[in-house]
């Protein structure tokens, strides 16, 4: 079973993408609210992927994404963005970010990526 | 050798089925479909020649070796349109294999329009690969093409993520278009890279939202570049190819299998209560272990039931584009959740509903070219048709971005058909409903292709029929989005137990809206006609009793609120008693013709409960 990391600030979407992975088979090996936690958690959980929003408190996505390739330049990271944010991501993919979902998330698309990353 | 027959019948018309999609592959210049046409053409070459069938075997021989020649090459609208007709020809010489053994078809008009392409083919494709060529980078030995879904909801990104991820594998050595230009989002890009063409594979096969991408090797060398004449050799295309360890089995065989599933079960139920009259806590145990077991096989049939929706789909993409030619439109048909799984049977019925919305939506909803483009839309339409699993049921929906439904013409039509009166106040929910009344029709021709509007309330009632349910979402010069809910399978279905009379008798719960005591504050006789009044609103109400002539022995009887076709009814019967799955096993013989009933089913006591069919039930003369 793919073992995911959800990060995002706000409860409700971090409840929103645990149903939608749950349903599609995924295991949630852990959440955090900002990508302090996240890379903390990455330590301790080794996920074999991360979902990452990008606008946080504490830490942003993006410098947890640099956090997480330090410790694990394998990791698989999917950022988590909204239209708008494009050249965000496009950081991100150059930092080594290996996909990305688009809110609101259409579970369909959310699933695909993930599985695609997973190599599922 | 006529044992074989109806395998080779079948297969032969599943390579037909392939070579049909592959076409429209091919025509939107995704040269890899060559190869499974071929493959498929060949096999049913192989086939024919083993049966004896020579005229087949002879014109898939042609078209093979035609389809070699094709291999690398630009193909041309005219050789798609051969290739449909040729397998057209060939569907026609299965038939009538299957009808007279025979394979004797005249096929000497397609074979001469082979040799006359060939010949101008060969012309077209030199000049063609002249000027393509002059753009490959140097020295890359790779191809790749890729085309970005239509759905992806920022291409740049996508478009830049795929990039990125090449990079870590080859080298690229140039784009078309360049990559500022992919990163600002295209749909269709060519990158020429130097590397391992598995490696590529791999990588590309791990990102999401590509609809297709073809790798080939050039294998154009400088040497050869100094050359007038630049000759392409045939690509390697890598492509996955799908492997299953399946075996076939005939539906009824399954069908068997439920019914005998459906005995255990009331055998089970039998055994319980024997061991509760008997007291035997042995055989409690034993029946609950068995239980178990009965349920995961129950689990398990219900699976194997199960097929992807592509089964079905498979076929629209081709007919989509025969339409839309012959009514000179033009319509991109995107398909998604192929994947997604629904019961046999559902889906078997659920084909010519889906292909009816279809048709509908290309002939009625995509508006013609000019219009589209006085509209300010592009000049082709789209046509979406989604399935996906929501809860515990399968979604499809068919959307189209054309004009929409017009209601007000919806109106007059209405009113002209005598269907609603002049002055009638109908809301919009309401007059988008109307199109699903029998023998409603707002074109003013009728079509060939969409008929006479006979068919959306035969849509309606199929899916009703079914324990679904649709919804028809529209607006004006925006589109149309049809969305039908339905229940994985039939054969199970959750209802609700009632008395009536001393008899219990099943009501689909999928019908049911809610349940409500009756009592001579809310039910109302007005005009001999029997009402319940719920939160204000007259229900139109029907007491069971009186409809299955036996008397009624309860004083308090309960109201089942049930819909049909959007409007709420009422069903007196004399008290609930359990909701319960169960097993519907269909009338058959002389009992099938019996309107108000869809089935019965067999409780564990052995008791025989008819299962209560709405829509026959009132929509007969008797209640219209």
């Amino acid at each position: 079973m793919v073992r995911v990391l959800v990060v995002d600030d706000t409860a409700f979407m971090r409840k929103l993408l645990k149903n939608i992975l749950f349903s599609a088979g995924f295991d949630i090996a852990g959440e955090a609210e900002n990508g302090k936690q996240a890379v903390e958690l990455y330590k301790q959980l080794k996920p074999d992927i991360v979902t990452m929003d990008i606008v946080m408190p504490e830490m942003n996505g993006i410098d947890a994404l640099k956090e997480i390739k330090k410790l694990d330049p394998n990791a698989k990271v999917i950022m988590c963005t909204a239209i708008g944010q494009e050249q965000m991501v496009k950081t991100a993919i150059k930092l080594g970010a290996r996909g990305y979902i688009v809110k609101p998330f259409q579970a369909p698309k959310v699933i695909e990526e993930l599985k695609k990353v997973a190599g599922v | 050798m006529s044992d074989y027959k109806a395998e080779f019948l079948q297969e032969a018309r599943e390579y037909v089925e392939l070579m049909n999609q592959s076409f429209l592959r091919l025509e939107k210049g995704d040269n890899s479909a060559i190869d499974e046409i071929f493959r498929a053409m060949h096999t049913i070459k192989g086939m024919a020649g083993f049966m004896g069938y020579k005229n087949l075997e002879n014109l898939c021989h042609r078209l093979e070796s035609f389809l070699s020649e094709l291999k690398g090459k630009e193909v041309s609208e005219e050789t798609v349109d051969l290739l449909l007709l040729s397998s057209d020809r060939i569907s026609e010489i299965l038939n009538k294999i299957e009808a007279e053994n025979s394979d004797e078809i005249d096929c000497d008009d397609i074979l001469d329009s082979i040799t006359s392409l060939e010949k101008k083919e060969s012309k077209t494709c030199e000049k063609k690969e002249g000027g393509d060529s002059k753009r490959f980078a140097e020295d890359a030995n790779l191809r790749i093409e890729i085309k970005i879904s239509d759905d992806c909801a920022m291409k740049g990104v996508r478009g830049l993520l795929i990039l990125e991820a090449l990079k870590e594998v080859c080298e690229i050595k140039a784009t078309e278009p360049e990559e500022s230009k992919i990163e600002e989002g295209c749909d269709l890009f060519l990158v020429f890279a130097n590397g391992d063409a598995k490696k590529v594979d791999e990588v590309l096969s791990g990102i999401a939202e590509i609809e297709r991408y073809t790798i080939s090797e050039t294998g154009i060398s400088k040497k050869e570049r100094k050359e007038d004449k630049i000759e392409e050799k045939t690509p390697e295309v890598i492509q996955p190819q799908k492997k299953s360890d399946s075996v076939r089995v005939d539906v009824k065989v399954l069908d068997t299998i439920m019914n005998l599933i459906g005995e255990l079960v009331i055998i089970k139920g039998r055994l319980l209560q024997i061991s509760g009259k008997y007291e035997i806590p042995e055989l409690s145990e034993a029946v609950s272990i068995m239980e178990k077991s009965i349920t995961s096989l129950q689990d398990e049939v219900m699976k194997v039931r199960m097929v992807k929706v592509e089964r079905v789909f498979s076929k629209f993409p081709r007919m989509v584009r025969d339409l839309a030619r012959k009514l000179g439109k033009k319509v991109e048909f995107v398909m998604e959740g192929l994947d997604t799984e629904l019961d046999r049977t559902v889906l078997d019925e659920m084909s010519d509903p889906i292909m009816h919305l279809i048709r509908n939506a290309v002939d009625h909803g995509i508006e013609s070219p000019e219009e589209r483009k006085a509209k300010g839309k592009s000049e082709t339409g789209l046509i979406k048709l989604s399935a996906r699993r929501e809860k515990n049921n399968v979604v499809i929906e068919i959307e189209d971005d054309g004009r929409g439904i017009d209601l007000e013409k919806i109106r007059k039509k209405a009113i002209e058909r005598g269907l609603i009166s002049e002055s009638a106040q109908l809301s919009e929910e309401e007059l988008k409903n109307l199109i699903f009344l029998p023998g409603f029709s707002t074109n003013d021709r009728a079509t060939e292709i969409s008929g006479r509007g006979v068919g959306m309330d035969v849509v309606k009632t199929t899916v009703e029929r079914l324990g679904g349910s649709l919804k028809l979402i529209s607006e004006k010069d925006r589109g149309t989005k049809i969305r039908i809910n339905l229940p994985p399978t039939v054969a199970i279905i959750k209802s609700l137990l009632v008395s009536v009379g001393g008899q219990v008798y099943a009501i689909p719960l999928s019908n049911v809206v809610e349940a409500v005591y009756v009592d001579s504050n809310n039910a109302k006789n007005i005009h001999g006609n029997l009402f319940l009044i719920v939160r204000g609103k007259l229900i139109p109400s029907f007491r069971l009793s009186q409809l299955f002539g036996c008397e009624n022995g309860k004083e308090r009887e309960v109201g089942i609120i049930v819909e049909k076709e959007s409007e709420k009814y009422a069903l007196i019967a004399d008290s609930i008693i359990d909701q319960q799955e169960i097993v519907v096993k269909p009338l058959t013989g002389y009992l099938s013709k019996i309107k108000g009933f869809s089935g019965v089913t067999i409780l564990g006591d052995g008791t025989v409960v008819p299962i209560i069919d709405i829509s026959s039930l009132l929509g007969g003369d008797k209640f219209g």
